[in-house]
């Protein structure tokens, strides 16, 4: 499509790894969610071996967990549809991987434990021995091997969301959505959680990860793409209720060289941008609204 | 340590703080000290029992004197032995019973099946032992499964509200990490839920001790210290009831031990909080 050609000039799209087609979806008689459509590419850039960041942004209470566990298929649309995989079919809970809020593990089992159980669904795995080394290996890229005989229960919230992303990774999950990483961080906490986020981004080509978030300062600064969710009515742009995409912004073309994005004069200015068009969104990078 | 000068705290209000900690809410308590309490408390019992106590009413003394007497008599024995087959065997029994019940809970068809076994706790033993009577030959059968429905309406209602209460969150945890419907079961509904499964074996454990007597006394055949105590003029009279009593008493304090301790053993990951 030319105008996808367009927001990529830069990379080569492939085909579709995720679609949402006019998602609605209403909770006792009030709409929350309203045709939300927007496709996922397979994007490869040539000569980088970088996975996608991607960010779907909006203000509290908009409906992006909601989005999110319908994405996820772990609920299903009022109506519209959501398409994963080269070959589109329609989602099932477990072809995505997604790390919820507070970032749940098994408690009852060690980290290691938690990794070992997750890698015994993934095909891609041949054995156990082949499991254990690809567990052990992740906690360490994650920085956690130190706490492989630790229960979740003993490990920082920092250390538990690693762990949390690295079982959804050894699970053979391409595609993992964060819903809000950054929640209750301050900056610094924030900014790191953020670049180990880019990261794990960056394991693979094959890696997709959506974030889905409120804090805009974030999202700008790591993402190659942002969907912005308004609570605006699509058709009119008049404010509303009711939650849709409401702009996608291509940050690749605009700010590249992601590593130090947040120094660079357009990373203002495009929160700016953002920050302006959509006031509910205003601030909440900075201040967590519970 | 640091000022050698200082002088030290007088005994008096030192122990006035310490005491005041005890009646702080929330306050923390060491081993020493709850042990030195109970120990008081236990003593402050026994006196006003000795103190208040109407005549009739067996003292301190008398039943420790027919609990001395008891222990050398082959009957306590022999009674004993069979009350605590008897325990034992209803306690593995009804476990195994309401565990799977409880689980079964998850299965959506099960459900309703569960909900009213969980109901049949109104049901009254004494009219249900006619039941066994007709469906079993032999005395501990129609025991074993009289305290085991008993016990198992109690166990089944407290475990089947913890898997009932597991959030659906759990569940879809484990489907994005592409687990099955069974896997996602074993693990949530079963692994999980196990120190739940133990604080609930400790609760069982109580209520076979609470119907065990009766259930020995309604059954009317088979004998066990239930049936002594209901007789108990031909073991020396209500002291001897109150010495059994204290028996059954110990043996079910020491079973709840050893499951509180088996269940820290089957469950690393808890905390050892401290309690009793
Ligand atoms: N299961 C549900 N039943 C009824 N209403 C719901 C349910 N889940 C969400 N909602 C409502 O949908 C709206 C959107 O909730 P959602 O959790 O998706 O927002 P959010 O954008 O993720 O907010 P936050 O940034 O605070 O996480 C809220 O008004 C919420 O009350
Ligand atoms: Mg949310």
């Amino acid at each position: 499509m030319s105008s996808d050609k367009a927001l990529f000039p830069y990379s080569i799209l492939k085909s579709p790894i995720l679609t949402a087609k006019g998602v609605s979806k209403s909770y006792d008689g009030r709409q929350i969610l309203n045709d939300v459509k927007f496709t996922i590419h397979d994007v490869v850039r040539p000569g980088q071996r970088e996975g996608q960041l991607l960010s779907i942004l909006g203000p509290s209470g908009a409906g992006k967990t909601t989005l999110l566990r319908i994405l996820c298929g772990l609920e299903k649309p009022d109506s519209g549809s959501v398409l994963v995989g080269t070959d589109q079919q329609p989602v099932v809970a477990g072809r995505v991987g997604v790390v919820a809020q507070h970032s749940p593990l098994l408690e009852h089992r060690r980290a290691l434990g938690n990794m070992l159980f997750a890698a015994s669904g993934n095909p891609e795995l041949q054995d156990s021995a082949d499991e254990e080394e690809q567990a052990m290996q992740l906690l360490k890229s994650f920085g956690i091997e130190d706490q492989a005989d630790k229960f979740p229960a003993k490990l920082s919230g920092g250390q538990r969301q690693r762990l949390a992303i690295a079982q959804q990774i050894i699970a053979g999950n391409d595609v993992i959505f964060l819903d809000e990483p950054f929640k209750g961080l301050d900056l610094v906490a924030k900014r790191k959680v953020g670049d180990m986020i880019i990261e794990t981004s960056n394991r693979t080509e094959k890696t997709t990860i959506i974030v889905v978030t409120h804090d805009i300062y974030e999202a700008v600064r790591i993402s190659d793409m942002i969907w912005l969710m308004g609570l605006q009515d699509p058709s009119t742009g008049d404010p509303a209720h009711v939650a849709s995409i409401v702009a996608q912004i291509n940050l690749m073309d605009i700010i590249s060289w992601r590593d130090d994005r947040h120094r660079l004069p357009a990373y203002l200015d495009m929160i700016e941008h953002i920050a302006d068009r959509f006031p509910a969104l205003a601030g909440l990078g900075f201040k967590d609204p519970e | 340590m640091s000022t050698t000068e200082e002088t030290p705290p007088g005994v008096f209000s030192s122990l006035k703080s310490k005491l005041k900690k005890q009646f702080t809410p929330n306050e923390s308590q060491s081993d020493t000290t709850f042990w030195l309490l109970g120990t008081l408390q236990l003593i402050f019992l026994v006196l006003l029992w000795e103190l208040w106590r109407a005549p009739t009413i067996p003292g301190t003394v008398g039943v420790l004197t027919a609990f001395v007497n008891l222990v050398q008599t082959y009957d306590f024995w022999e009674g004993l032995f069979s009350s605590l087959t008897l325990a034992m065997c209803s306690l593995l029994a009804a476990t195994a019973i309401s565990l799977t019940l409880s689980y079964s809970y998850a299965i959506p068809f099960m459900r309703p099946m569960v909900t009213l076994f969980t109901k049949f706790r109104f049901f009254a033993l004494l009219g249900l032992t006619i039941v066994p009577r007709i469906l079993f030959e032999g005395s501990f059968k129609i025991r074993l499964s009289l305290l085991v429905f008993g016990v198992s309406v109690y166990f089944a209602t407290g475990m089947m509200a913890v898997v009932r209460d597991i959030p659906r969150k759990r569940f879809e945890y484990l489907q994005t990490l592409g687990k099955t419907d069974w896997q996602v079961f074993w693990e949530i509904v079963v692994i999980e839920t196990i120190p739940h499964a133990f604080e609930n074996m400790r609760q069982n454990n109580a209520i076979t001790f609470t119907l065990l007597p009766l259930v020995e006394v309604i059954s009317r055949t088979g004998g066990g210290l239930g049936m002594m105590m209901w007789d108990s003029k031909k073991y020396g009279g209500p002291v001897a009831t109150f010495a059994m009593e204290l028996v059954l008493l110990l043996i079910g304090v020491c079973l709840d031990h050893l499951i509180k301790k088996g269940r820290l053993a089957a469950c690393p990951h808890l905390e050892k909080k401290k309690g009793h």
